[in-house]
């Protein structure tokens, strides 16, 4: 049973990078914590046997996506968890009322460094976690997950019109984020 | 929408995105290629998506490395 303990050690070091994900894609921290510790302890009870700990990560991970989406079945009867929040107002911050963009659009620059690659990301995380929760989910089933649609609207009971709307306004949102946040700084 | 030939860069970025996530039928292509040959905008745009594209999965794989 040394062994089992071992692996228990190991498993309960991912724990923090696994919440990370979870509370990523469920945007609900009980959930999230439902859903990492059902992953380490279903991690924990297979025998399957690994070299590294890179590795063992590889496997809790896919298990994990599992688990959100599980959740995301789970729980769409208690929460609507894509009703299409009230977020019309995206494109009328971007758009001009003849359509044009209000802000010519700028070629983006891609990052040169290692560290202002890193930082890019954790930019991209936060904007993430700033979309509105149905949106935050929606696109991350499909760019995270990568999901086609027509399981997204299967796992979250919405029709594909909603789904291509809550799509469309969570890249817009990013991509305003983005360029906030980052294209617009001078040091980028 | 209405299939208007002379799409809006507002109703062109709701193609692009759609054409993330589907194929575009018919008239939604033409209205779009069509658009894009004259506007200089959106091909900007759908080069930043591309991007946003790559950069979702480079925070994924870092994240589950």
């Amino acid at each position: 049973m040394q062994a089992d303990a071992a692996r228990a050690r190991e498993l309960e070091d991912l724990r923090p990078a696994l919440l990370r994900i979870a509370r990523l894609h469920l945007r609900n921290d009980a959930w999230a914590e439902d859903a990492v510790s059902e992953t380490l302890l279903a991690a924990l009870e297979s025998r399957t046997v690994f070299e590294g700990r890179s590795k063992l990560k590889t496997w809790a991970v896919g298990i994990l996506k599992h688990k959100i989406i599980d959740t995301f079945r789970a729980r769409k009867r208690e929460e609507p968890l894509a009703d299409g929040e009230d977020d019309g107002g995206v494109e009328d911050g971007i758009f001009k009322e003849d359509g044009h963009y209000r802000d010519w659009p700028k070629e983006w620059s891609t990052p040169e460094t290692q560290l202002s690659r890193n930082q890019f990301l954790e930019i991209l995380e936060v904007c993430v976690q700033q979309l509105p929760p149905a949106q935050g989910r929606i696109f991350l089933m499909r760019e995270w997950l990568e999901l086609p649609t027509d399981e997204i609207c299967n796992q979250l009971s919405i029709t594909t019109t909603n789904a291509g709307v809550l799509l469309h306004r969570a890249r817009l949102r990013l991509r305003e984020c983005l360029n906030l946040n980052w294209f617009q700084t001078p040091s980028a | 929408m209405r299939y208007s030939p002379f799409l809006t860069c507002r109703q062109a970025a709701r193609l692009i995105t759609a054409e993330l996530d589907r194929e575009l039928n018919p008239l939604e292509r033409l209205g779009l290629s069509l658009h894009l040959r004259i506007c200089d905008a959106c091909p900007m745009v759908i080069r930043q998506l591309a991007q946003l594209r790559r950069s979702v999965r480079e925070l994924r794989d870092d994240s589950e490395k």
